[in-house]
């Protein structure tokens, strides 16, 4: 049985400026995570570590952060892990041919724009690992350069690329990975980066047989639509058997999406942003949806601004439907300005052609009334 | 009756202290007392503790430090407020504006907190949303513009757009949401919230975010140019690294196969060497072996002949005695015979040769004699012929002596010569052998066989030294091929050495002979060891390495000068791709390196634009909400006008008694005028009488205070002393529709008219003048008790409320007395001392 561990999409060094103020906390967050892979790595009983691209998130990273990444490779490679590694798509090897080198001391980088080999004794199994280095304008197809070494033991690709479906497998920069493609790999594992999210082998299927594909996804979401769980996988390859995935938390706080909150209960954004946060761990940057008919122009940015406050971030959207509100129907019944714009506002957001304009003239009415102070 | 009512009040206020209850009937709230007896701070207090002090304004921070209880009591009121949502009870503590809201007789309170409508806070908000629910209005100014008419208010009543802005929304100034509707949108963009406006200098939110986007996108473009020129020169670095790395395995492989090629070599090499060895060994050997055979051969002759040696010179002493001592000799020989011969032809002069000379003598001496007897001449010619002759005499006796001397000496030396030559030919002859046998007639006979010896000496010293030499290059390869020292000695060199000599000297090659046959015996033993302990190996080695791969380039021979050559030629190669490498390099770092891929950019952009559209959309819905409370104005202005006006015309046309109204206006509401008859006249006085004006302003504030009811907004009316400036036929008027407002809506009037109070024959419902006689509408000031007393004449402290008096009122307008308590000390204790003891209302001396 050989044990691997696979990573990708680290995006070292971004900027997280979807994460506002709290980008700096979590970069440093992001680059702590990935010091601790040697123990999670040795914990583990992992054999090999495998990077498949985009460890940076620029072809030339802070010189901070390559020490760290540097330390951490030397602390695997002392504790007897290989780590092998291909460059993504930014970090590519065109942008920076020595950037892996510099920054990964000991390991094997893949920067050829073909396919390499290189064998390892991975537990009592070799295991011949093949790695490419994507780079359009010195081989436009890399998998056609694939050769898969003769031996015993177990043979695995590391890709940086897209798969159909994938955001980057149109108009992008990064490889495309038709699924023939892969299957004609013919290995026991193909270690994937490039996608942000975690695709097991289940979602890869190729004449109606699944693949021994995997997104490992990013190791820590790089904006506020990377949802859930992200970190690495721990494969274990058998002889005879499909490869065992587990997928672990990098420990990196998740992205969370909570359940849909009701606002209807409550009669301020603070009343409802205080239960709201209670019902919370702090661990998360939460992404809430608030639901129910509020008896007041909810304006959910406060609430979001009062869950920045206590997550450092957070993601609020407003699917209320205050136009729907018993108040705002009593309210337009009411023959005064406010019901007038109440009337108004009801009027537009009823004739609205789209749903997004029908949420801009909600939203305007709401703050039109919040602004009366009309409750 | 309908809409919000005052159910009662509790108050330590200004001069007063206690509770006062307002009856729910349909007719006013009549309060009356002469000046000073404090029916205005009842009124003010209704809607202070409702509103408070806004006391960051001058006047109002004045009026509440005037309001402070003159008795030290805490500075409070309690309000109790039936309305929409049930009874409630607003309790103000006025130093700190706290309040506590409670439905009455729950728990816990509906609002506790501070209660600073000035403030924007939560916690006001939410109190202005409790008072907006509750009393419709949650602006002290709205309620002062429409139902409240305190003391010399009325006076300030506006006929505006203000107004028409608090009649028509029964909601906060439209104004003041728009002013925080700009500013908020402001904050987000510098765009104008309307068509007209000018943009602003102050960038917002909206803005910022393009810049950064422009800026990124500036970066990401250079970013992109950069990866652009980058990339081809970036593969060009790794072509050239790439060919530097192949350059370099096949330097590595030609070193690997040097090695190989080297050690085959060097093998073969050896082999050679060794086999050179072997064979020079032999060589060495075979030479020696023949060197010694002919030597041995010569020697064992030479042995076998006579003893006879002829020195090496033996010719050149035969030529020498040839061709000089031999002829010189027989020349000797002769001349010797000869001078001996003369010598003995010549006589040794005797006696008489002598004794012939005593005559010349004696002819001599008789001369001298007879020339000493002066016989000159005799004895001169004597003399001199003696002299003469003795002279001859002595002449030819000498000359014979001198030739036999001569001839003895010519004859000795010549003896001496024979001799010292016979001496030298001895010498030239004592070692040759048979040397007195040797004559000129032996010698060629001699001569051949000198020459036949030396011939044979010289065959034999050949052989000598061939031996030598054999043995000397047996040495040699022996000291170079093996590590056994020869025990030839090394310091004898045979380029030096005479063989015919060294064959002489030693006396025979015996010796040399035996050292021979040691070191051929040394050689044969080098030559087995060579090939036992050498090349045998050698030849296995050779075997296993030319059995051992190793890969060279094509083109390149398996040789080492061929694959050294090689390896140069690619180590050139490999300084040559190191140096364009190096040109590689600097010419990529000339071109710089991006911070950020354009990737991380644009993905930032990517999220900078969600958040530029999530602003912009803000943005729009702050527009939208602009125009929605625009739009919402704009359409209810002029309707909200024309009943506004109908409302005012129509109290106006009651209270006037028809005499004045309708208000009309072809604009706004500031140019309306009012209709007196034929004319049209202007709100002011003149043209309109004092009376006329108050008529039209009282019209203005209940059409107001009628339109706010129309609109769901039934406010209490408050009217401190609407009667003034009336007569009593237009007070009458008032009266009555007031009474018709109070069917519907609580009215509560203050009045110090007891005459008109007579007039309209109506009872107070609560009398201040029963027993205080101190005002409490002057300033108290600090030393207000003072200050009061000397204006009223009295010293007496603060007053009471006064009793109330049961007298008859208008059908309807009948209450029920006991539910209205005087707040007053002295009133309470001239009417009912113990229900005053019970409020706790201080006396005139506490205070």
């Amino acid at each position: 049985m050989s044990r691997l561990l696979h990573l990708a999409d680290v995006h070292l060094d971004a900027p997280l400026g979807g994460f506002r103020r709290e980008a700096n906390a979590r970069r440093r967050e992001l680059l702590d995570a990935f010091r601790r892979l040697p123990d999670l790595a040795s914990e583990g009983a992992v054999h090999v570590v495998l990077i498949a691209g985009d460890l940076f998130d620029g072809p030339q990273p802070a010189e901070s952060t390559i020490i760290a990444v540097r330390e951490t490779v030397r602390r695997l490679v002392e504790n007897g892990i290989p780590v092998l590694a291909v460059p993504g798509n930014h970090d590519a090897h065109a942008l920076n041919p020595t950037l892996y080198e510099e920054a990964l001391p000991g390991a094997t980088a893949f920067n050829a724009p073909r396919f390499e080999s290189i064998t390892l004794q991975a537990g009592e199994t070799p295991v011949h690992v093949y790695g490419v280095a994507y780079d359009a304008a010195e081989e436009p197809d890399p998998l056609s350069t694939f050769e898969k070494v003769a031996g015993e033991g177990f043979h695995v690709a590391l890709v940086h690329g897209a798969v159909p479906g994938a955001p980057h497998w149109e108009g992008g920069t990064a490889l495309r990975l038709p699924i023939e493609g892969l299957a004609a790999l013919d290995v026991d594992y193909i270690a994937l980066g490039d996608h942000h999210r975690f695709r097991p082998p289940s979602e890869f299927s190729h004449e109606g047989k699944s693949l021994p594909a995997c997104y490992a996804g990013s190791f820590a979401a790089v904006d506020l639509s990377e949802l859930g769980p992200k970190g690495y996988v721990l494969i274990d390859l058998v002889e005879g058997h499909e490869p065992a995935i587990d997928f672990r938390s990098s420990g990196v706080r998740e992205v969370h999406r909570t359940e849909p909150f009701d606002v209807t209960p409550f009669d301020s954004e603070t009343a409802a942003a205080d239960a709201l946060g209670d019902q919370l761990v702090d661990s998360i940057v939460p992404v809430t949806t608030l639901i129910g008919e509020p008896s007041f122009p909810l304006d959910a940015d406060l609430i979001r601004a009062a869950l920045d406050e206590r997550f450092g971030c957070s993601v609020v959207v407003d699917q209320t439907r205050f136009f729907d509100a018993a108040r705002l129907e009593e309210l337009a019944s009411e023959n005064t300005i406010a019901g007038h714009v109440a009337r108004l506002g009801l009027e537009r957001i009823e004739s609205a052609a789209t749903d997004e304009a029908r949420a801009g003239f909600e939203q305007g009415l709401r703050i039109a009334l919040r602004l009366m102070e009309i409750a | 009756m309908s809409g919000v009512r005052y159910d009662f009040v509790e108050l330590a206020y200004g001069r007063h202290a206690g509770r006062v209850e307002f009856d729910e009937v349909d007719a006013p709230f009549l309060i009356v007392g002469s000046n000073g007896t404090g029916k205005s701070t009842i009124i003010e207090a209704l809607v202070r503790s409702l509103y408070g002090f806004r006391r960051l304004r001058r006047e109002e921070r004045r009026g509440h430090r005037r309001r402070r209880p003159w008795t030290g009591a805490q500075y409070r009121a309690m309000v109790g407020l039936s309305g929409p949502e049930g009874s409630l009870t607003f309790d103000r503590d006025f130093e700190s504006d706290e309040v506590v809201v409670r439905r009455v007789g729950e728990e816990p309170p509906l609002f506790e907190g501070e209660a600073n409508l000035a403030r924007a806070g939560e916690t006001s908000r939410r109190y202005r949303d409790v008072l907006r629910r509750q009393f419709g209005l949650g602006d002290l100014d709205a309620y002062e513009r429409t139902g409240c008419i305190q003391q010399g208010g009325l006076i300030r009543t506006e006929l505006s757009e203000d107004l028409l802005r608090v009649a028509a929304g029964g909601h906060a100034d439209v104004e003041s949401a728009q002013r925080r509707l700009r500013r908020e949108y402001h904050d987000l963009t510098l765009e104008p919230l309307a068509e007209g406006e000018a943009r602003r200098r102050k960038l917002g939110r909206l803005e910022r975010l393009q810049e950064q986007v422009t800026e990124l996108e500036t970066r990401a473009r250079d970013a992109r140019a950069a990866e652009e020129r980058r990339a081809p020169l970036a593969r060009e670095r790794d072509r050239l690294k790439g060919e530097i790395a192949g350059t370099q395995t096949e330097i590595e492989e030609l070193e690997a196969a040097f090695e190989s090629v080297s050690e085959l070599e060097t093998l073969r090499t050896a082999e050679e060497a060794s086999q050179g060895s072997v064979r020079q060994l032999e060589s060495a050997g075979h030479e020696l072996d023949e060197a010694m055979a002919r030597f041995d051969l010569l020697q064992t002759r030479d042995l076998g002949q006579e003893d006879r040696v002829y020195p090496d010179d033996f010719l050149g002493r035969i030529a020498a005695l040839e061709k000089g001592l031999w002829p010189r000799r027989d020349r000797l020989d002769a001349t010797l015979g000869n001078l001996r011969g003369r010598l003995a032809d010549v006589a040794a002069p005797g006696r008489e040769a002598h004794m012939r000379l005593l005559a010349p003598a004696a002819a001599a001496v008789i001369g001298v004699w007879l020339l000493a007897q002066s016989m000159t001449l005799p004895g001169g010619l004597l003399l001199l012929l003696g002299v003469a002759t003795g002279a001859a005499l002595w002449a030819r006796v000498h000359g014979l002596a001198a030739e036999r001397a001569r001839l003895a000496d010519e004859l000795h030396r010549a003896d001496e010569e024979s001799r010292d030559l016979e001496d030298r030919i001895e010498a030239l002859l004592s070692d040759v052998p048979d040397g007195d046998s040797l004559t000129p007639d032996t010698v060629p006979r001699r001569r051949r066989e000198f020459e036949r010896q030396m011939a044979e000496l010289r065959q034999l010293a050949d052989a000598e030294r061939s031996l030598r030499n054999a043995m000397d290059r047996a040495n040699r390869v022996l000291e170079a091929e093996t590590t056994a020292k020869s025990e030839v000695d090394a310091e004898e060199d045979a380029t030096d050495r005479d063989p015919v000599r060294d064959v002489r000297r030693t006396g025979g090659a015996t010796g040399l002979v035996d050292r021979g046959r040691h070191l051929l015996k040394d050689i044969q033993r080098a030559v087995s060891n060579e090939r036992d302990e050498r090349l045998a190996p050698l030849k296995v080695r050779l075997l296993e390495a030319s059995r051992r791969s190793f890969s060279l380039p094509a083109g390149v021979d398996a040789t080492g000068a061929a694959v050294r050559a090689a390896l140069q030629e690619l180590r050139a190669r490999n300084g040559e791709l190191q140096e364009e490498l190096a040109g590689a390099e600097r010419r990529i770092a000339y071109e710089g390196r991006p911070g950020q891929s354009a990737l991380a950019l644009e993905r930032e952009i990517e999220q900078l634009r969600e958040q530029l559209e999530a602003v912009g959309r803000r943005a729009a819905a702050y527009r939208e909400a602009s125009a929605l409370i625009t739009h919402a104005y704009e359409a209810f202005r002029s309707t909200d006008q024309e009943r506004l006006l109908s409302a005012i015309s129509r109290h106006l046309a009651e209270i006037s008694n028809g005499e004045l109204g309708p208000l009309e206006t072809e604009e706004g509401l500031e140019t309306a005028r009012v209709r007196a008859g034929d004319r049209s006249l202007p709100l002011a006085s003149p043209p309109l009488s004092y009376g006329q004006l108050h008529m039209t302003l009282l019209a203005v504030r209940l059409g107001a205070a009628d339109f706010l009811a129309g609109l769901g907004v039934r406010l209490p009316l408050l009217l401190d002393d609407p009667f003034v400036h009336l007569d009593a036929g237009r007070a009458r008027e008032l009266w009555q529709v007031l009474a018709n407002i109070a069917t519907e809506r609580q009215v509560i009037v203050a009045t110090q008219d007891r005459l008109l109070i007579d007039h309209l024959a109506v009872e107070p419902d609560l009398d201040l003048d029963a027993s205080h006689e101190v005002a409490d509408e002057v300033d108290p000031g600090e030393n207000a008790p003072q200050d009061m007393a000397s204006e009223n004449g009295s010293k007496t402290g603060p007053g009471g409320t006064g009793a109330r008096r049961t007298k008859a009122r208008p059908a309807g307008a009948r209450r029920d007395p006991a539910k209205t308590a005087p707040t007053d000390t002295e009133a309470a204790s001239a009417a009912d001392p113990d229900l005053w003891s019970a409020l706790g209302i201080i006396d005139e001396e506490e205070s």
